[in-house]
């Protein structure tokens, strides 16, 4: 039989006096009480500065100082949405001036944004495939699989930075030779997406694939069993028991590569790609704000507008998820 | 040894309550903070960074510490000796810091720490680029009004001119910022190979002074390709970015007759009051002969053939100066630091470097003017001590010891005989004087900025063949009057 050992003597001190005060709250408020202090911190570094932008968004821009113009109402959002703002970026893929600048950089951001996690998610379920299988050499294969991951962002720029510069990079050459790139990929649009975005799928399908494979691996091998007595095939394997089980976390990691896929910028300057030739939203903001006149409310403007889209995404992918969590009896 | 039985009582699912374990950890807890509050060995009580704070003095005393945002060339370069011996006093403590060395980077520090109203530093080398705005705003003290006359007099009268417009008000015509040092570009080639295309001493000699037309250097060039063992001909920076449209970009427009503003009486502003003159033939010319020296397409009034590869619409500096080092190049356009560096790599080689000012157009050899001003933060809490250092900076000790160690050019005239006693440069002097004789500002104001992405992206375009000269030139007319127009 256990005896229970008296422990230690506390001092009467305040945090026992805490501690014994939670005691008499309900589960819920002290479920509160713990998430507090997240909260305060949320509030601190999340909803502030969003808040601000928002209000920041309101205010004229003032060419000539760090300061804010005078109240303008919803005047940024509208220059933005008409074209009207001569000080904001220069028109990039389309150079006849007629394209509202946030047209081309929202446009630019999404497909990146599907692009990169369309792929990043189809190489990343192949990467969660081989890390799982049995074989030899499997640990050198999953080191191989995660050394892009591991890679600092300013590194992998200049990997592909090397591979496409104008003369002598390795890959400029002979892919301008078969006719898939331009003697300049870095500074032609449709040549350096193409490069972002394979920069992009190269580092991080290696996330996914670990995610994946967190999914991958809770899934009940007796379910495999079963289908192995019934005769299933791989493949009906994969679509009745891997694909419908991996679902509600592949959904999770694409939301997450989403929510990064729609803020891209730093990939598209380590590269050399440069904002000019890849304009993507947070692009605008950057060269609003640091790069030209100090154009805060247009900026503010701008950040807001993403939000609001990577709000959409986000509410998408939610209900996806909530859906799919119903079917597999989860909610 | 194993606890048999906690892992029993685990085993049938008992669990210890909540209250207990937050009754346990408050306890550990009180422990654990009892253990902090007497601690040492932090980082500082105070909370401070751990640097010492300088005493702090008030701006009309003489001592104290002058903080300089200068560059990495000036610091630990002996820069606070030569300075208290050109007339600094002993009290005052002169600290070199190392800012970004990228111009951006610096300029947006700068801009931070304005806005912050930090007192540090007290001393800027601002960028001729981009000081202009931050004038206009406000954003430096204006030097004529807290300096005594006969030292304003003195730079006005000594200093290059075009250098000493880039730090003056463009309303007021007030000095708000000292020059440092210019920078300009030139054209370093290589001898041996035009000797062996049939040019001599003779030529070299009559370029120094008298270069030839974007035609005929363009002639030369590809006359020394045909007969080398070179992978490119002429090398200058075309890349989408800031240094296309302020300068190679300006050097260009400017040799063939056309502007931007309508002349250089317009460069600085005033802004939405000056004429758009980027669709006009002349500019039109600047854009068809950067174009015709890629493609030698023959659009430009002069006959200039393509001798630069189209690559050079992707490279700036770096790209064009390690490969006209390493021997791959017959000329390259760039600045003076590249004379340094080419008259390094070609020592024991049978390279031997020529220096010769850029080609003339119609409307003459021109080169844009970079270079770097000394400004002073409004909000410095050191004034006295700071004009002390701006004083000293202005003398010819240490301008002339500047040159030695930096390689940096002194913005005095008068001292560019010094210049021609040096080792490294004093062969290419005559080419030097030359370039700093015909230099070209960009038009520096507070929409510079907005204009130059616009400048760059066009005018790259048409590099890149995306689209003609006059295409290029009717984006950038359009774009560029609305600017002026929201702005004026």
């Amino acid at each position: 039989m256990a005896t229970e050992q008296a422990g230690p003597e506390v001092s009467d001190g305040i945090l026992t006096r805490i501690a014994t005060w939670t005691e008499n709250l309900s589960e819920q408020a002290y479920a509160y009480l713990l998430l507090a202090p997240g909260f305060l911190v949320l509030l601190l570094f999340a909803f502030w500065p969003l808040a601000s932008a928002v209000r920041m968004s309101f205010f004229a821009d003032v060419i000539t100082g760090g300061n804010l113009g005078e109240f303008v109402g919803f005047s940024n959002y509208v220059a933005l949405l008409t074209n009207d703002n001569a000080l904001a970026p220069a028109a990039f893929v389309d150079p006849s001036f007629q394209t509202p600048i946030l047209e081309q950089a929202l446009f630019m951001t999404v497909l990146f944004a599907v692009l990169s996690v369309a792929g990043e998610t189809l190489l990343g379920f192949l990467y969660a495939m081989l890390m799982r299988a049995e074989y030899r050499g499997r640990r050198l294969v999953r080191l191989l699989i995660i050394l892009p991951w591991a890679i600092p962002i300013v590194i992998q720029g200049m990997i592909f930075f090397l591979l496409f510069r104008p003369g002598y990079g390795l890959l400029t050459e002979p892919l301008q030779q078969i006719g898939l790139f331009s003697s300049l990929p870095l500074n032609t649009t449709f040549d350096g997406f193409v490069i972002v975005t394979v920069a992009d799928i190269w580092k991080t399908s290696a996330f996914m694939a670990l995610l994946i494979l967190a999914g991958l691996e809770s899934v009940n091998q007796d379910l495999y069993e079963v289908a192995d007595v019934m005769g299933a095939s791989r493949w009906q394997r994969f679509r009745h028991i891997t694909f419908p089980l991996v679902f509600p976390v592949l959904m999770v990691a694409m939301l997450f590569r989403t929510m990064g896929a729609l803020r891209v910028y730093g990939i598209i300057e380590s590269t050399g790609v440069g904002c000019s030739t890849v304009p993507s939203m947070t692009c605008l903001v950057t060269q609003m704000m640091f790069g030209s006149a100090t154009l805060y409310g247009s900026a503010a403007a701008v950040s807001v507008l993403i939000a609001i889209v990577v709000g959409l995404f986000i509410t998408i992918y939610l209900g996806f998820i909530r859906r799919s969590n119903q079917n597999l009896g989860f909610a | 040894m194993v606890d048999s039985d906690s892992t029993e009582t685990e085993s049938r699912g008992t669990s210890i309550s909540r209250r207990r374990m937050v009754k346990a950890i408050g306890a550990t807890g009180a422990a654990g903070l009892a253990g902090c509050s007497g601690g040492g060995g932090g980082d500082g009580g105070d909370g401070g960074d751990g640097t010492a704070t300088p005493m702090g003095t008030s701006g009309d005393d003489i001592g104290g510490t002058v903080t300089v945002f200068s560059g990495p060339q000036f610091v630990d370069a002996g820069f606070p000796e030569v300075l208290h011996e050109a007339g600094v006093p002993d009290s005052i403590t002169i600290e070199m810091t190392r800012p970004p060395q990228d111009t951006g980077s610096k300029q947006q520090q700068l801009r931070t720490a304005i806005n912050a109203e930090e007192s540090d530093p007290d001393l800027v080398l601002t960028d001729n680029g981009w000081t202009i705005p931050f004038i206009v705003r406000g954003d430096l003290v204006n030097l004529e009004e807290e300096m005594d006359d006969e030292f304003i007099s003195r730079v006005r009268e000594e200093g290059v001119q075009s250098m000493i417009n880039t730090g003056t008000h463009p309303e007021t015509g007030d000095l708000y910022s000292v020059p440092v040092f210019p920078d300009f570009p030139t054209i370093t080639y290589r001898k041996d190979l035009l000797r062996e295309a049939g040019y001599g001493d003779s030529d070299f000699d009559t370029w120094r002074g008298d270069p030839p037309t974007w035609g005929t250097f363009s002639q030369i060039v590809s006359e020394a390709v045909d007969g080398a063992d070179v992978d490119y001909g002429h090398l200058w920076q075309g890349n989408n970015y800031a240094g296309l449209a302020c300068c190679t970009f300006n050097e260009f427009l400017t040799s063939m007759g056309g502007a931007f503003f309508g002349g250089r009486d317009n460069l600085f502003g005033p802004i939405g009051d000056r004429p758009v003159t980027l669709d006009s033939e002349k500019s039109i010319d600047g854009i068809e002969a950067a174009v015709d020296i890629i493609h030698g397409t023959g659009s430009a009034p002069m006959d200039i053939e393509g001798v630069s590869p189209v690559e050079v619409a992707g490279w700036s500096e770096p790209d064009t100066k390690s490969l006209f080092e390493d021997g791959s190049a017959v000329t390259q356009r760039n600045w003076t630091y590249s004379i340094g560096g080419a008259v390094t790599a070609f020592e024991g080689t049978d390279m031997e470097l020529g220096v010769m000012p850029l080609p003339r157009g119609p409307n003459g050899s021109w080169h844009a003017q970079g270079g770097w001003i000394m400004s002073m933060n409004p909000y410095t809490d050191n004034m006295a001590s700071a004009k002390e250092v701006i004083k000293a900076w202005w003398e010819d000790s240490v301008l002339k010891y500047q040159f030695d160690t930096a390689n940096f050019m002194p913005p005095k005239p008068e001292l560019y005989s010094y210049v021609e006693q040096s080792d490294t440069y004093g062969p290419y002097f005559e080419a030097l004087q030359y370039s700093t004789e015909n230099l070209i500002p960009r038009p520096t104001t507070s929409v510079w900025p907005n204009q130059r992405s616009i400048v760059a992206e066009e005018v790259n375009a048409a590099l890149r063949q995306e689209q003609t000269p006059q295409e290029a030139a009717t984006a950038m007319q359009e774009q560029i009057a609305a600017i002026e127009e929201q702005s004026g």
